[in-house]
């Protein structure tokens, strides 16, 4: 498993480096002090595995986490910092605090699923397994775009369906569609991309357009233009 | 309502008040004892005016002597004298505007010595009195607010001695310094040892100051030289220190952790935020009204951005304004780059702040 560690503080870096060595499945193939080093280092080395420290100058951890497409798996890292304790605690995120202890390093490692020989393939749009961060307010998710039924647009933000929950998200709904997997993600209208896994039922609709109801009971509108590639999709 | 506007609309509604009771209760026994004609209900509404105005004069004499700040054996043979002369002055007016408006009446200037001294004697009593009540009620006041002042103290160094021990044992810095030394054993045995020392006179430090008023200067700059020492072992190249300390102030007494909150601050809230680092300048000069200690950090403060900071500066200036009165102050300003706080005390602390605080250690 390929590992990022990101810490500004050289010393902190080094310290986990050399605890993880004793680990034969976890691989450190690089290191960065900031949140726009770590885009640079993880779009190059496209490592399986975050160290993240929260506190950092710039962007924080959490910040970058949210500016990733597609975000790998993630240990925290923190000193001392209870805004971050108390959002780790909420959430049920994996942690360490400094100094780290190897017995807790090894127990968040044995938690990772099992890496499979080159996990993550070259590939332009995101896959179902695949997890994206989402964070609003105190509460932040890792969730894998399969669980996402529903994303709808509210001015410049995001409404991100999935399971029980539906954050709101700083995102464009444009943007997304280009990362989204076309065969599952559908743009239905101007406002929504709808999962095609959770449609229940189609129903015809005024001028040309159709009504899809989902599984969970939202009913989003298919609109004209777009009605006709919804067929086709849905007939295979 | 601003609080110096409602003072005044008090003290003159009850000026008015207390003098209209007076005149009334007067008018009434004379009323009673059958003495009552018409001309006296304009004498009794006469004593009205003379008796706010000269007693309005009478407080001013009080107030630009300062004679409520004065000892008890200062002030009242001082006040009794205003008040024997103004008593005078309102008699011998009253006398001269009776004459001029009832020329009919039996005349005081003209009459028999002793009625005119009897007016005297009456106004000056009654000036007495209004001034008695006066002062009665400034101590009475004065003595609410030292009570308060007393307590805020208290409660401050509480407080202070509480936030002094989290402050020093912040425990954000604390890990991440045992966190850096834990890789320094590998990689420098020595300045590890050297950590490892830093970080103990910090501990030890943190543990006496909260059993002491003050500290000379030099001690405290010796905590904050560990302090930064360890600071730069975790940022190394991104931190940056100067010292510009005036060597004949080092036995100058400060409060404890008064230097050191402020370069916490600036490491935090300043270098800690910036990618590329900055540096942190510590100085310490003789200036026209005391001591000048100053902070500076590379940066931009921008009031209520960031949170917390404002509570250890609020914390800080309420400290000095406990121990030294007015005489102290604390600025925060954006200089050339540079976040730049600078607090001035005075070099000989005041007595009585002093002993404030003596007072209030365990």
């Amino acid at each position: 498993m390929k590992a990022l560690i990101i810490d500004d503080e050289r010393l902190a870096r080094k310290e986990l480096a050399g605890l993880l060595e004793k680990h034969d499945g976890i691989q450190v193939v690089g290191e960065a002090a900031n949140a726009e080093e770590a885009e640079q280092r993880i779009a190059e080395l496209k490592p399986d595995l975050l160290f993240l420290d929260i506190n950092m100058p710039g962007r924080d951890g959490f910040q970058l986490l949210e500016a990733l497409e597609q975000v790998p798996h993630v240990i925290f890292v923190t000193a001392y910092d209870e805004h971050a304790l108390r959002a780790f605690e909420v959430n049920a995120l994996d942690y360490l605090m400094k100094p780290i202890d190897p017995n807790r390093l090894e127990a968040a490692i044995s938690k990772l699923p099992k890496a499979k020989d080159g996990e993550l393939p070259d590939r332009e749009v995101l896959g179902l397994e695949d997890q994206i961060f989402l964070k609003d307010g105190d509460k932040c998710w890792f969730v894998a775009l399969k669980d996402i039924r529903l994303f709808e647009s509210e001015g410049n933000y995001v409404r991100v369906k999935f399971n029980d929950q539906k954050p709101l998200v700083l995102r464009s709904l444009n943007k997304l569609e280009e990362k989204l997997d076309p065969h599952v993600f559908f743009r239905a209208n101007r406002k929504h991309i709808l999962n095609l896994r959770y449609v229940e039922k189609i129903d015809p609709w005024f001028s040309g357009g159709l009504n899809v109801k989902m599984k969970t009971g939202e009913e989003v509108e298919v609109s004209r233009r777009q009605a006709s590639r919804f067929k086709e999709l849905m007939s295979l | 309502m601003t609080r110096p506007f409602r003072n005044t609309l008090i003290y003159w509604l009850t000026q008015v008040v207390a003098w209209t009771g007076y005149v009334l209760i007067f008018g009434f026994s004379m009323w009673i004892g059958g003495k009552y004609t018409h001309g006296q209900g304009y004498g009794l509404l006469l004593t009205l005016c003379m008796g706010v105005a000269v007693s309005h004069a009478l407080r001013l004499m009080i107030l630009r002597q300062r004679l409520t700040d004065r000892s008890l054996g200062y002030a009242l043979p001082r006040m009794a004298l205003a008040a024997m002369f103004l008593g005078t002055i309102a008699a011998v007016v009253q006398a001269v505007l009776h004459d001029l408006l009832f020329p009919n009446a039996e005349s005081i200037l003209a009459g028999p010595l002793a009625s005119l001294a009897e007016f005297i004697i009456s106004w000056t009593i009654l000036l007495l009195g209004w001034g008695i009540c006066y002062f009665a009620y400034h101590w009475f006041i004065r003595g609410r607010r030292e009570e308060i002042r007393n307590l805020r103290l208290e409660t401050a160094n509480r407080e202070g001695q509480l936030s002094n021990l989290r402050a020093q044992l912040n425990p954000h810095f604390m890990f991440n310094a045992l966190n850096g030394i834990r890789a320094l054993i590998d990689e420098d045995p020595a300045r590890a040892k050297q950590a490892i020392t830093q970080l103990s006179s910090i501990l030890r430090n943190a543990m006496s100051t909260v059993k002491r008023r003050t500290v000379p200067l030099g001690e405290e700059l010796d905590i904050v030289k560990d302090y930064l020492a360890l600071e730069r072992m975790r940022f190394e190249e991104r931190l940056r220190t100067r010292f510009d300390v005036d060597p004949s102030l080092e036995r100058e007494p400060v409060p404890p952790m008064l230097l050191q909150t402020l370069v916490e601050n600036a490491v935090r809230h300043g270098i800690a935020r910036l990618t590329g680092g900055g540096e942190v300048v510590i100085s310490a000069a003789r200036d026209a009204n005391g001591m000048l200690l100053s902070v500076s950090n590379t940066g931009t403060y921008e009031e209520g951005r960031i949170a917390g900071s404002g509570i250890g500066l609020n914390g800080t200036r309420r400290r000095l304004e406990l121990i030294y009165g007015n005489d102290a102050s604390l600025t925060i300003n954006n200089r050339d780059g540079m976040v730049v706080t600078e607090i001035i005390i005075p070099l000989q602390p005041r007595e009585a702040g002093l002993r404030a605080t003596l007072d209030q250690a365990p």
